[in-house]
């Protein structure tokens, strides 16, 4: 036999005992060609390119699945930014492309469809603002369809005026979606140096560098990494902690890199990254949050958890980096709170703050994600919060990005329900004093300095 | 004039079996390989472009079959039965019943099955059902490309 007894049952247990799975293929897909004069036109040659080019995509990773034995959680498509499609069109409102795209995921049963995007890191055009006017409409009267902008980027700065819409956007999609608690922000991301090949939700578009179609892959596993360092005894150094995640995130990668190379064999595309990110799910044991505390912290949240963040984001990257050939997307631990019990154990015994959080977005990807704060939160406060994220991302040179939902009607210590992957929350407090005349300022931050780097 | 011929060029002109491009036409590698998975010739000038070679570690035609549950009479003949019937070669097996908690794994070649692989997959798992075991069957690939570098 090619391998020990041991390698077979330990894949076996991955996959069974600790949700093991590949988070996510996307499916890329260029929609430049899709542009015309008229909305109703341009929403018609989406849906139609859409339904013929990824038809393939849900029977290859069913098959997929059953041949390889590790579940594919999701099947995604990325567009490219819904902007620079339906720019040339006469119409203001872009819901109809985004209800074509609705459609089209709904036939070809796959989970989500990101791409109803804007790039305005240094301003608008006419199909930025289109788009940006369009978002809470959008989010409320679609179920797949997923948003993002790009707000700021460290060669451009910080388009405050993006920002400060933002921060109105966020508010109207909440209470357009207020009796599901609203659940239309947990499908926006408001983004900084956001990347063209991103596998995973709500952020993900299909970047203009990109190939015509190409396969993105996005691994899982924090429930494999939890149990390894959980196995360490309690005095494991750490390099020793440091190497045991390594040699797991190594082999996480692996799968993910067979099943990409695979499916894009298999589907006729180019198969393009792999993203190293370790994402949550809800289930117990499968959280971000847990591997920190089994590193020797109480709860997530109390001190040394941004250390021991760093420690584990920069140990699955190096374990990572080896096992593919083509690293990309936002790589590296996501935090998003609803959909990782421990972090929403963290939160609400109120180990976790809105400021922790921030400060461990500096060591991981991707930021504040999907955080409840009360509904009555003021928009120009959320604008501030977006900002300082932004500030995060665009001075460190890495992708930082916001997705929070201001739960109308609850209020701190209340939970909200989203359900599914995305999960429940605590809603969690937000800092009281006013932002207001900062953020109404307006205009641009300038980018940072490229030398003098202490 | 074509200076660069790509995957997607290829997917353009699906119908036609034999393309043919003027000489020193540039030719990537992905869509070579999509070339010979559709079965479409490919001619820069007069030379025919071979098959790009594998590189993924050759798609093997071996699965490893795994069996977990209480120990009893029957289980490798039950599984082995199923085995058969679906002209599926044993490879190898090893077993072990460690206080009752019976583990096997086999290895196993699938290039002659006379049934799909998930047919195969659903008829071990009926059966695995039929005498109380977990039966779960993967491509070797995965063991392979997790645990060698």
């Amino acid at each position: 036999m090619n391998f020990t007894r041991d390698e077979i049952i330990e894949t076996i247990r991955m996959v069974q005992a600790e949700n093991l799975d590949i988070r996510t293929i996307t499916l890329g897909v260029s929609l430049r060609d899709c542009a015309s004069d008229n909305v109703e036109v341009t929403a018609r040659r989406i849906y139609d390119k859409l339904t013929s080019v990824a038809c393939e995509l849900v029977p290859v990773a069913r098959k997929l699945e059953t041949e390889f034995g590790i579940p594919i959680i999701n099947k995604r498509i990325s567009v490219t930014p819904i902007a620079l499609v339906a720019e040339s069109c006469k119409e203001s409102d872009y819901t109809p492309i985004a209800r074509a795209m609705d459609r089209a995921a709904a036939e070809l049963g796959i989970d989500f469809i990101g791409g109803f995007s804007a790039l305005v890191q240094k301003g608008f055009t006419k199909g930025d603002i289109n788009l940006l006017n369009s978002i809470p409409e959008v989010l409320s009267s679609t179920q797949k369809v997923c948003s993002s902008v790009n707000a700021a980027s460290s060669k451009a700065g910080i388009n405050m005026d993006a920002v400060r819409a933002m921060g109105r956007i966020i508010k109207q999609t909440a209470s357009l979606t207020a009796d599901e608690d609203g659940i239309g922000c947990a499908k926006l991301v408001v983004f900084a140096n956001a990347v063209e090949d991103n596998p995973f939700m709500a952020g993900a578009f299909h970047g203009t560098g990109e190939p015509e179609t190409v396969v993105n892959v996005g691994i899982s596993g924090p429930g494999v990494v939890n149990t390894v360092v959980r196995r360490l005894p309690k005095d494991a150094d750490f390099g020793e902690l440091s190497e045991a995640i390594k040699r797991m995130a190594f082999k996480i990668t692996r799968a993910g890199e067979l099943i990409g190379r695979e499916a894009a064999r298999r589907l006729g595309v180019s198969f393009g990254i792999i993203d190293l990110s370790l994402a949550p799910t809800p289930a117990v044991g499968d959280s971000i949050a847990s591997i920190l505390e089994a590193m020797g912290l109480e709860r997530c949240g109390a001190p040394g958890t941004t250390a021991a963040l760093a420690l584990l984001n920069d140990a699955v990257k190096k374990g990572g980096a080896m096992a593919t050939s083509y690293v990309g997307g936002l790589s590296g631990a996501f935090i998003p709170v609803s959909e990782d019990a421990g972090m929403i154990r963290a939160a609400s015994d109120g180990a976790l703050t809105l400021e922790k959080l921030e400060a461990m977005t500096c060591v991981c990807s991707v930021g504040l994600d999907m955080i409840a704060i009360p509904g009555d939160t003021p928009e120009q406060t959320i604008s501030a919060i977006i900002a300082d994220e932004m500030a995060i991302g665009v001075i460190n040179k890495k992708t930082t990005a916001v997705r929070i939902i201001p739960a109308p009607g609850k209020k701190a210590g209340d939970f909200v329900e989203f359900g599914g992957l995305l999960g429940r929350a605590p809603v969690i407090p937000v800092n009281r004093f006013d932002s207001s005349i900062f953020v109404k300022r307006g205009g641009q931050i300038p980018p940072p300095i490229q030398s003098l780097t202490n | 004039m074509e200076i660069l011929v790509t995957l997607d060029s290829l997917k353009n002109r699906e119908e036609e079996k034999v393309l043919r491009f003027p000489p020193d036409t540039l030719v990537t590698r992905e869509a070579r390989v999509y070339a010979a998975k559709k079965g479409i010739e490919i001619y820069v000038g007069e030379e025919k472009l071979p098959e790009p070679s594998f590189f993924n570690g050759a798609s093997s035609q071996r699965a490893v079959i795994s069996v977990v549950g209480e120990d009893k009479v029957g289980i490798i003949a039950g599984i082995s039965d199923v085995l058969a019937r679906c002209n599926v070669n044993i490879l190898d097996i090893t077993q072990t019943a460690i206080e009752g908690l019976f583990t096997m794994i086999m290895v196993v070649d699938i290039s002659k099955a006379t049934v799909s692989f998930e047919e195969l997959k659903e008829k071990l798992s009926v059966r695995g059902g039929e005498i109380s075991v977990r039966v779960d069957a993967q491509r070797e690939e995965v063991f392979h490309f997790m645990h060698r570098i």
